[in-house]
């Protein structure tokens, strides 16, 4: 009798510890799969995955080629996370539909080369400043779904004695989390590119606005 | 003799005292008073984000889109929209802009690089530190303005601990004291106090040296020197002298890290006067939300 009821309880422990597993695991695969926190999260961890790889936090000094190299391998990983495509979209705003598809292939090839330049190529230019940001310094915060497939990721970046603000807008793209504005200390990226553009585009056709903005991203290699 | 030495003085101080610390919002969150919510950061949807709708586009008899049309049709619904900030004085503020970007790249970069080298960047944050402790007085007296008695509360006990046990702000001490900094009381000025009794913003005004501003930021500019002058000790027990060279202090050493936002801002824009007025503009709107 007594040897009976020890496997019952024994099996109920059991399957409820299964059952328990079970859905604690699906639980986190999905977390870990679906939040646009830990997309954001992720990323930050593979940036400062790389940092450890090419030993920049140990302050050594870093060649030429090997910042070339740094500079590819940070722009794969951006490549993942920041929808470039819709980001220049948005900066467009309604001229977009005035644009053929070339056109717009090639603002998104630039604008893309615009942002890369000004935040992996000035980074890789003065590397104190990359060096100020090893260790804990950049801290996701929270994240607020504004609807399904839209989403708001907050964070901190510590450099030197303060403290910044910078939010990312996030949206599903087949599946994935993708970043597509970076609001600084309230300034939004995006916001800011598009009074820009529209400014140009009320003077200027396409064609003329792709012209001025090719010759901003050779000016600057 | 001692005339010209004045007068010289003064000059060059104008000079730094009109380039404050607020042109590029180099006032940064302060470490553990941080505004962690930045409001600001919700996409607030609006003229600005719309792409329009493709499908209402006149297609021609080919069936071709007419984009010469459509293009004409845009750019007169686009300059129709709500702009973010009235412009009227736009040719005399993009001439002011031009010369200003000449003396911050000729006079204000040679400076800020020998300052740099004097003065290493963790010894300017802590010299920040101090300053923005002594800058409570115009924090408190906008918070009583604005009817904020908790806010002008933790400020006073902050600046009380940071003053006597931070060595005069050197050491943010009060960050460490939940009470005080939990939710952060906002980095206060007139500017905000003019916007809780319903000044509007006004137009954008690009001023000589000191850059960006608004109506409504320039006018409360006039009211936060007064409460500085009167509650400078400076003022009541030593010479002038010294007071203004802690003033220039002050001023000269924010001058790194706003030069340094400003050639970030100018290097990634396409158009920089645009770029520097609606960054401005943002960053002002954001500070209003806090």
């Amino acid at each position: 009798m007594f040897s009976k009821r020890t496997f019952l309880l024994k099996t109920i422990t059991l399957v409820l510890g299964f059952c328990f597993m079970v859905i604690l695991s699906s639980g986190v695969g999905l977390a870990k799969k679906e939040s646009p926190y830990n997309a954001t999260q992720h990323y930050i961890d593979d940036v400062m995955q790389l940092f450890q790889e090419y030993e920049i936090c140990s302050e050594k000094k870093i060649g030429p080629e090997e910042k070339k190299a740094l500079r590819k391998d940070l722009s794969k990983m951006a490549a993942k996370i920041f929808d470039y495509d819709y980001m220049c979209r948005k900066a467009v705003g309604p001229y977009w539909r005035v644009f053929t598809d070339k056109q717009r292939k090639q603002a998104v090839k630039l604008f893309t080369e615009l942002l890369e330049e000004n935040y992996f190529g000035k980074l890789l230019k003065h590397m104190q400043e990359i060096q100020r940001l090893c260790g804990e310094n950049i801290r996701v915060m929270g994240q607020e779904m504004l609807s399904s497939d839209k989403a708001v990721v907050r964070s901190i970046i510590v450099y030197g004695d303060k403290e910044y603000p910078v939010n990312y807008n996030m949206r599903k793209k087949a599946g994935k989390w993708q970043i597509y504005n970076v609001v600084i200390e309230g300034v939004s990226l995006i916001k800011n590119y598009s009074s820009q553009f529209r400014e140009i585009l009320g003077r200027n056709k396409p064609k003329a606005f792709l012209q001025k903005l090719q010759d901003k991203v050779a000016s600057q290699k | 003799m001692q005339f010209w030495i004045k007068t010289l003085m003064f000059l060059v101080f104008l000079g730094i005292f009109v380039f404050p610390p607020q042109v590029f919002g180099s006032e940064p969150v302060q470490k553990g008073r941080g505004d962690t919510s930045g409001n600001a950061s919700v996409e607030q949807g609006g003229p600005d984000f719309d792409l329009g709708d493709e499908k209402s586009d006149n297609l021609d008899q080919d069936g071709e889109l007419d984009r010469e049309a459509l293009y004409q049709k845009l750019r007169k619904q686009d300059q129709g929209r709500k702009k973010l900030i009235a412009d009227p004085l736009e040719p005399v503020n993009r001439a002011v802009f031009k010369f200003n970007d000449k003396v911050y790249v000729y006079v204000f970069t040679p400076v800020s690089d020998t300052y740099t080298v004097i003065v290493p960047s963790g010894l300017r944050d802590k010299i920040g530190n101090i300053f923005y402790n002594l800058g409570y007085p115009q924090r408190f007296v906008n918070d009583l303005l604005q009817f904020r008695f908790s806010a002008a509360a933790k400020e006073t006990g902050s600046f009380l601990v940071n003053t006597c046990l931070g060595f005069l702000g050197y050491l943010d001490v009060a960050q460490h004291i939940e009470s005080l900094n939990n939710p952060s009381p906002p980095d206060n000025d007139f500017g905000v106090t003019l916007r809780y009794w319903g000044m509007g913003q006004g137009f954008y005004i690009v001023w000589p040296v000191m850059g960006p501003s608004t109506l409504r930021v320039s006018t409360g500019m006039v009211g936060d020197y007064f409460v500085e002058h009167y509650t400078d000790p400076f003022t009541y027990y030593s010479s002038w002298e010294l007071s203004w060279g802690f003033r220039m202090e002050e001023r000269l050493n924010s001058v790194p890290s706003i030069l340094n936002r400003y050639n970030k801002m100018k290097g990634a824009a396409l158009s920089p006067y645009v770029a520097v007025k609606n960054g401005y503009v943002q960053y002002r709107q954001n500070k209003l939300r806090k």
